[in-house]
């Protein structure tokens, strides 16, 4: 032993948890993220799965799809030395939906695809946190559709 | 004489591998064996093709499930990466006599988080990630048409 500092083996291992320690701490750093789909607010059935109204049997969508709508909720939390960026974007799935539907009592929208993911990343310096919900749909015609109860 | 990591580049490779890494996991959400409409929006139709929302309704119970969905490969390969809602569906609306779903929301939550980015052990290929997901709903049921009402008797000339 030289002096009176550690050993030399000794002294790597400190060095070696002190950077493990550094790297660790950064994790907390990159914060937590979650994120939501909805369909609230659309004038339309929003429908997942074969039914497509009270009573009905499970059967697929009647018809062509008129068009398609796609729409992605996303929270992302990025690290990288110092700088931090964040990025929300909320859903938008109502609101597209209202702007394509013309005539909400004769249209339903089908959800083809819900699928949500969630990553977490970390490179040396950079770390990453990344939650989405993405959904794929179709807006379809409803042949008896109608918005007034019949007498 | 000892070497120094930087005179081992293999070393200097495998350490910094090990600070490089990504966890996580990929679930599809489908009900295909559900009985009753389900409908993310606020509003569903009768068999008559009505379009009924919540407030022509009766809101009988909420509906709630949660799943957690482990992936591993990086978050490439999510084994069970389909979660099919329908038997939770099923059984909910039916506890409840209720006749549909509407609101339905999906939400990814943060509990996978610091799995997903813990340093070192995401870099091992067979480290689980994971996406925890819960499903929030309304069950709710069609009002009962509104009653007549009841007749009146007609009045008797005896009346005094």
């Amino acid at each position: 032993m030289r002096g009176a500092g550690w050993p030399v083996g000794e002294r790597r291992l400190a060095s070696g948890a002190l950077a493990l320690a550094v790297v660790l701490a950064a994790v907390p750093g990159l914060g937590c993220e979650a994120t939501t789909q909805t369909a609230q607010g659309a004038p339309v059935p929003v429908l997942i799965g074969p039914v497509a109204c009270i009573g009905c049997a499970p059967a697929a969508p009647a018809g062509s799809a008129l068009a398609s709508i796609q729409d992605r909720a996303l929270a992302r939390n990025m690290v990288g030395g110092s700088n931090g960026v964040w990025e929300k974007s909320r859903p938008n799935f109502a609101r597209k939906i209202a702007a394509l539907v013309r005539d909400p009592c004769r249209i339903d929208v089908h959800v083809s695809r819900l699928s949500a993911g969630a990553v977490g990343v970390f490179a040396l310096f950079f770390g990453m946190v990344s939650v989405d919900v993405q959904v794929d749909a179709t807006a379809n015609l409803v042949a008896n559709g109608t918005c007034k109860a019949s007498p | 004489m000892s070497k120094r990591p930087s005179d081992s580049p293999g070393l200097v490779l495998m350490l910094s591998g090990l600070l490089v890494g990504c966890a996580g996991a990929n679930v599809e959400v489908t009900a295909r064996g559900a009985v009753y409409p389900i409908s993310m929006s606020g509003i569903v139709r009768d068999n008559s093709g009505t379009l009924l929302d919540v407030h022509s309704m009766k809101i009988v119970s909420g509906f709630h499930l949660e799943a957690t969905r482990v992936g591993i490969l990086y978050s490439g390969v999510t084994p069970h990466g389909t979660l099919d809602i329908s038997d939770a569906v099923n059984a909910q609306v039916s506890a409840a006599q209720g006749e549909a779903v509407i609101r339905l929301s999906i939400t990814v939550e943060d509990s996978c988080d610091l799995v997903n980015t813990l340093p070192v052990l995401n870099a091992i290929p067979f480290w689980p990630g994971c996406v925890p997901v819960v499903l929030d709903g309304l069950i709710v049921k069609r009002r009962p048409p509104p009653a007549p009402p009841p007749a009146t008797p007609p009045s008797s000339p005896a009346d005094p």
